[in-house]
């Protein structure tokens, strides 16, 4: 029988990473509220912040937490080329919701190949002193970096939302995911937001990428996919155009996946979620919070 | 034009086959396969317009279905081919209901986590399917559709492929292949002109389905050992889109233009430089994806089609 | 013929139709007016069973058609085009309206040709039958969806501003046109409309509504003169 206490501390750890969950889940909403655009790369983009993070640390020596900046910086750069070439020339036309999930699959695949092929598939991971240092509250156990990504996440996510009701900026990217034609009519130039949306949201990614990095011990070229599935559930979960509810719902899934790894076999815990992925997206396509979808 | 270009290819594709080696055979059985495969999913992904993502699924219930059938009844494979087609096309018509509920990305991701719960299932009904570790068809002999050369194979799948296009011909004409490409194009209007959309998806998925499970049998008796994990895969499922909506979705060519630009080349390359370099060939085949969705809807087809239209108005004058 | 009876439609908290009765008589052509946003195309829609009222009945020819998927209203003889052109872009004009009378009017592969083509030559779109539909323009793509629903063998037609976009000329011809299928082919016919001339000029009854709700109803001179009517439209430019 295992005893409560190792109980909570499975699920704390999931938990943890519904915080992480819910940060990659975020920029894949903003993605995906502004101009209904599937981001297939985004997993391997979180991959290429984490290869930031590394490589920053064992060259420069800095701390992760200053790569974070850097990450977020480079990715959004990285970003915002990507969303030129693979999603502002379809994205108008008709099928071009669908053909977004294609042409960043093409992304995705180049990205990966090119990071086989510059870092090869060994898996990689460095200390840090976040790493060493244990934290014990209500009787659980945590490392201080998965502590530490888990208060950034969520830091990260209230900044966001900050940016999102009080900058110019944000506000012309909620009045576009709102209503496209009605932010033209008054003057916002769409395509300029959309670059930045989708900037911003792999900036994200790559901020997620950084703060995994720290107490993942996998980083590896092909590490982007257990992200993907993971983010659309909780995107899914959540709904569009909420931003707490992203915090929420990558909390659930977590604590899902937990759940699911402790009651079942390790993997059965992949049927949990992907069962309860499905029996939301038929019975609630809007996802827990999101606004309802029209009709005709 | 087109038809002395067909024939010169049909001759090609008959005559050529015995001067090739194994290697070479084993690469355009694997393209046939393939441009098969996205034939059966244009069905539904290219006329219908329902972008599933999880064709894997019915690769691997019709490759299971028929090895089980031959494992355990001694079924062969040429009838049991048959109930492959009929189990993957109960499955689709589950995944035609869910595209009544979900549209566009919605359905793809949907189509994504049945595709992962297939093979989830596969893997722990372990009394059933053999588990994770999968199962090694070990028969050999024309009855059991295996055979001792890449040839035989070649011309199974040949006929296979030359069935696909036709099929495809006959039905982007037929009364339902019109209902579906109605619905594709507008949903709202097909159901104003009297279309039923509803039992038109589910039947569409179905077809779709059925056809892909007739792959999956191919498929297990080509490669002798089937496994939930190397079968049931994402990058299966979207190779098989992403093959069909290069060559052109939504036409009867699409799959097999798509199959002879990204197979034989990721092969050929993968075969040359080894699995360290093996980046290479998927780098291609990423970027070949990129430009072509990017810059020629319609895929390869569509792009050759208006180049021809606008050579054709040139010379009207 | 058609009899809407006490049709409640709400959008979360937005009433869009409240208690609305509706009668259409054979043969006749009913104008279905009234300003921006009064509920007319919500009224076509919950007809057509695109939408299910909140509460409400919908009677066609005896049956009750409330709630039933659009395609089997379709094919119980209503036909209806849409505000916005909804054409089959990527196919051609003529299998367009090929299509409506396969399904809807239940021909044949011959007689469907010849359904279409002479529908295509009724709306004056004989030269483009062979074009793509998505490179027509608005006007074309009316008209050509007008072809559309005829093919499905129709017995009632709901016209959803068939005119509106087109210039004085072209709206009288178009007028004409609809005018003649109640006259010469007997088709029942609901116009909405914004146009004015056009609904009146060639309306046998007229239909107001107004924010959901009823307002007035009869011929297009007492409608034209009704003071509550032109009350309900201050504000819009509309010459009556």
């Amino acid at each position: 029988m295992i005893e409560l206490g190792a109980y909570s501390q499975l699920i704390i750890s999931y938990a943890i990473l519904g915080g992480v969950y819910a940060l990659t889940a975020l920029g894949l909403s903003l993605i995906w509220g502004v101009m209904r655009a599937v981001n297939w790369a985004h997993g391997d983009l979180l991959m290429l912040g984490m290869y930031t993070a590394y490589w920053m640390v064992l060259l420069l020596g800095i701390d992760p937490l200053i790569a974070a900046i850097v990450a977020f910086c480079l990715l959004g750069a990285l970003g915002g080329i990507i969303h030129l070439i693979a999603i502002e020339p379809v994205i108008e036309k008709p099928g071009g919701h669908e053909a977004t999930l294609l042409s960043t699959l093409g992304i995705s695949v180049a990205i990966q190949s090119i990071a086989l092929i510059l870092w090869s598939p060994s898996p990689r991971s460095y200390d840090n002193i976040y790493k060493g240092i244990y934290l014990e509250f209500f009787g659980v156990r945590t490392s201080l970096a998965e502590a530490i990504a888990f208060s950034l996440s969520l830091i990260a996510i209230f900044l966001t939302d900050q940016f999102m009701k009080r900058s110019r900026l944000g506000k012309a990217i909620r009045a576009v995911s709102q209503n496209p034609i009605g932010a033209r009519v008054v003057g916002i130039d769409v395509s300029k937001i959309r670059l930045f949306t989708f900037a911003i949201g792999v900036a994200l990614a790559g901020v997620a990428g950084v703060l995994v990095s720290t107490f993942y011990p996998n980083i590896r070229p092909l590490a982007g996919y257990i992200w993907d599935i993971a983010s659309y559930v909780v995107v899914i979960f959540a709904g569009l155009g909420s931003i707490y509810g992203v915090i929420f719902s990558g909390l659930i899934i977590g604590v899902l996946e937990g759940i699911g790894a402790i009651t079942f076999t390790n993997a059965f815990r992949h049927i949990l979620v992907y069962s309860v992925f499905l029996v939301v997206l038929l019975l609630r396509p809007q996802g827990l919070f999101g606004r309802a979808l029209r009709r005709v | 034009m087109k038809r002395y270009l067909t024939i010169l290819a049909l001759i090609l594709a008959l005559a050529l086959p015995p001067f090739l080696d194994e290697f070479s055979l084993a690469v355009l059985v694997q393209t046939l396969m393939w441009a098969y495969l996205a034939m059966s999913w244009d069905v539904i992904g290219g006329y219908g317009g329902q972008f599933s993502l999880g064709h894997a699924a019915f690769l691997g219930l019709g490759a299971y279905t028929s090895t089980l059938l031959l494992e355990n009844f001694g079924l062969i494979p040429w009838i049991g081919i048959w109930i492959s087609g009929i189990v993957a096309g109960g499955a689709g018509a589950l995944v035609g209901f869910a595209s009544l509920r979900l549209r566009g990305p919605f359905f793809a991701l949907g189509t994504i986590a049945f595709a992962e719960l297939t093979q989830l299932l596969l893997t722990y009904l372990k009394d059933i399917t053999g588990g994770p570790l999968g199962i090694m068809i070990n028969k050999v002999g024309f009855e059991y559709m295996i055979f001792d050369k890449q040839i035989y194979y070649y011309y199974l799948m040949l006929a296979f492929t030359v069935f696909g296009v036709l099929f495809l011909r006959y039905f982007e004409r037929s009364k339902f292949g019109i209902a579906l490409i109605a619905l594709r194009e507008d949903e709202d209007a097909a159901e104003a002109v009297g279309i039923d959309v509803y039992r038109a998806k589910v039947l569409g998925a179905s077809i779709s389905a059925f056809l892909t499970g007739m792959g999956g049998t191919l498929y297990a008796q080509w490669i002798h050992y089937i496994r939930p994990d190397t079968l049931v895969r994402l990058d299966f499922s979207t190779q098989i889109a992403a093959i069909d909506v290069v060559g052109g979705a939504g036409s009867p060519y699409g799959g097999i233009i798509g199959a002879l630009i990204l197979v034989p080349i990721s092969l050929y390359l993968n075969a040359l430089f080894g699995g360290m370099v093996a980046g290479l060939s998927v780098l291609l085949y990423g970027v070949v994806l990129l430009v072509v969705v990017v810059l020629m809807p319609g895929g390869i087809y569509g792009f050759l089609r208006r180049i021809l239209m606008r050579r054709e108005r040139y010379a009207r004058g | 013929m058609l009899e809407a009876r006490g049709i409640t439609k709400r959008f979360g908290g937005l009433v869009a139709l409240n208690d609305v009765t509706l009668n259409v008589n054979k043969g006749e052509l009913l104008g279905l007016i009234g300003p921006n946003g009064s509920g007319k195309t919500t009224l076509f829609n919950v007809i057509t069973g695109f939408y299910k009222p909140d509460s409400g009945r919908v009677i066609f020819k005896g049956i009750d058609i409330t709630g039933m998927r659009p395609h089997k209203i379709t094919r119980l003889g209503i036909g209806r085009t849409f505000q916005i052109p909804k054409p089959f872009g990527r196919m051609t004009v003529l299998e367009n309206v090929m299509t409506a009378a396969f399904y809807g009017g239940n021909a044949s592969g011959s007689e469907a040709r010849e359904i279409a083509e002479r529908w295509i030559e009724y709306v004056r779109l004989r030269e483009k039958a062979h074009q793509e539909a998505r490179t027509l323009n608005i006007v074309e793509r009316k008209l050509m969806e007008l072809a559309r629903a005829l093919s499905t063998n129709p017995e009632l037609l709901l016209l959803d501003e068939l005119v509106a976009g087109l210039n004085p000329s072209e709206t009288m011809e178009v007028a004409n046109l609809v005018r003649r299928l109640v006259d010469d082919f007997g088709i029942t016919i609901v116009m909405v409309e914004h146009v004015m001339r056009a609904v009146m000029t060639i309306s046998d009854r007229v239909f107001v509504l107004h924010r959901g709700m009823k307002l007035a109803e009869g011929t297009p001179e007492e409608i034209s003169r009704d003071p509550r009517v032109i009350e309900a439209y201050l504000g819009e430019q509309v010459r009556l």
